[in-house]
């Protein structure tokens, strides 16, 4: 019953720069539709790296990365960016929203790249996003009107906007106090529980982590228990 | 101006956009930028030939004309809106590629 969503098969990788050093050792796991994962490990053991990989950016590495069954060896830049666009909802450390845009036209943007419904239809589906998120009374503000937890909360809600397959946050309460995680954090199990939402979470937060469902220990680039 | 976009470029590329989409979006900025500098500048230079126009220019080696001639010809504004056109084209063509060769991952772990 319980389909791989994403599947990672011996990926090792090193940095070149400046002597080479291997950052990733045969790397393989599996993440099934509607589980809720952590990554924790501490700072410098790989775990961001893995992110960049597991969510395409980064291509300079050895082994096989299935997502939604699909491989994303030998696909090219613009590919890569449409699977990115469709299949992965992405939550950083730094809200990162653009400040030239609303709030609403925030959410709406991967939306309109994706180009499968017309902007109305966009920006129903946003408002209905920001809604979820309780933040439906700030869609016309900019992004510098909002607190840095109410900033994430947007960043949520714009990675939820084309339906990912998976949700990938990379210390997405990292740089939140305790009552703003806490929040982000019942976002993410409400995901989960409610829609049957796949995340994917790197956080060196442990009390966040041992409230996941399965949590992927790293050291020294490689995964000692999950 | 695309090293403060850094940030914004890096978003994109995440959620999706490629390195095409970011050039195309930095060409649009400089077209535009081209579009309305070349406006302005053009009803500028019409208002202050007007101006010109209407100044007395009397001179004894040139008794028919009594102000500076004025050449009104449209096809002069059109070679000045084309060539800042040109000009903004190719001023954003170099900082559009670069944006769009820029890799998200950089960006994002250097935070």
């Amino acid at each position: 019953m319980a389909e791989k969503t994403l599947e990672a098969i011996n990926i090792n990788k090193w940095f070149q720069d400046p002597v080479s050093v291997k950052v990733l050792t045969d790397i393989s796991f599996s993440i099934n539709s509607g589980e809720f994962v952590s990554v924790v490990g501490k700072s410098g053991c790989g775990k961001s790296t893995l992110l960049y990989i597991l969510s395409t950016m980064d291509t300079d590495f050895e082994g096989e990365l299935l997502i939604a069954n699909e491989s994303t060896q030998q696909k090219s830049a613009a590919q890569l960016a449409r699977i990115r666009n469709e299949k992965i909802g992405f939550v950083f450390q730094f809200h990162y929203l653009l400040n030239e845009f609303s709030v609403l036209k925030n959410v709406m943007l991967p939306a309109l790249k994706l180009n499968k419904l017309s902007d109305k239809e966009v920006e129903a589906k946003a408002l209905q996003k920001l809604e979820l998120l309780n933040m439906q009374m700030h869609a016309n503000k900019m992004p510098n009107q909002l607190s840095g937890g109410e900033k994430q909360r947007v960043a949520i809600a714009r990675a939820l906007i084309n339906e990912p397959v998976i949700i990938m946050g990379d210390e997405p309460t990292g740089n939140l106090d305790k009552k703003n995680s806490d929040i982000v954090f019942d976002i993410f199990k409400e995901l989960s529980e409610k829609f049957n939402q796949t995340l994917l979470i790197v956080t060196h937060d442990s009390a966040f982590a041992a409230k996941t469902h399965r949590t992927i220990e790293m050291e020294d680039g490689r995964i000692i228990k999950h | 101006m695309i090293y403060e976009k850094m940030d914004s470029i890096a978003i994109l590329k995440a959620t999706g956009f490629s390195g095409s989409d970011v050039n195309a979006i930095f060409i649009f900025i400089a077209m535009s930028i081209g579009f309305f500098g070349g406006l302005t500048g053009l009803l500028l230079g019409m208002v202050l030939s007007f101006v010109v126009d209407n100044i007395p220019f009397h001179m004894a080696a040139l008794p028919t004309v009594s102000t500076y001639p004025i050449n009104y010809n449209p096809v002069y504004y059109a070679i000045a809106i084309i060539f800042s056109f040109i000009t903004t084209y190719f001023a954003g063509w170099f900082p559009a590629r670069r944006a769009s060769k820029v890799d998200p991952v950089v960006i994002i772990r250097a935070k």
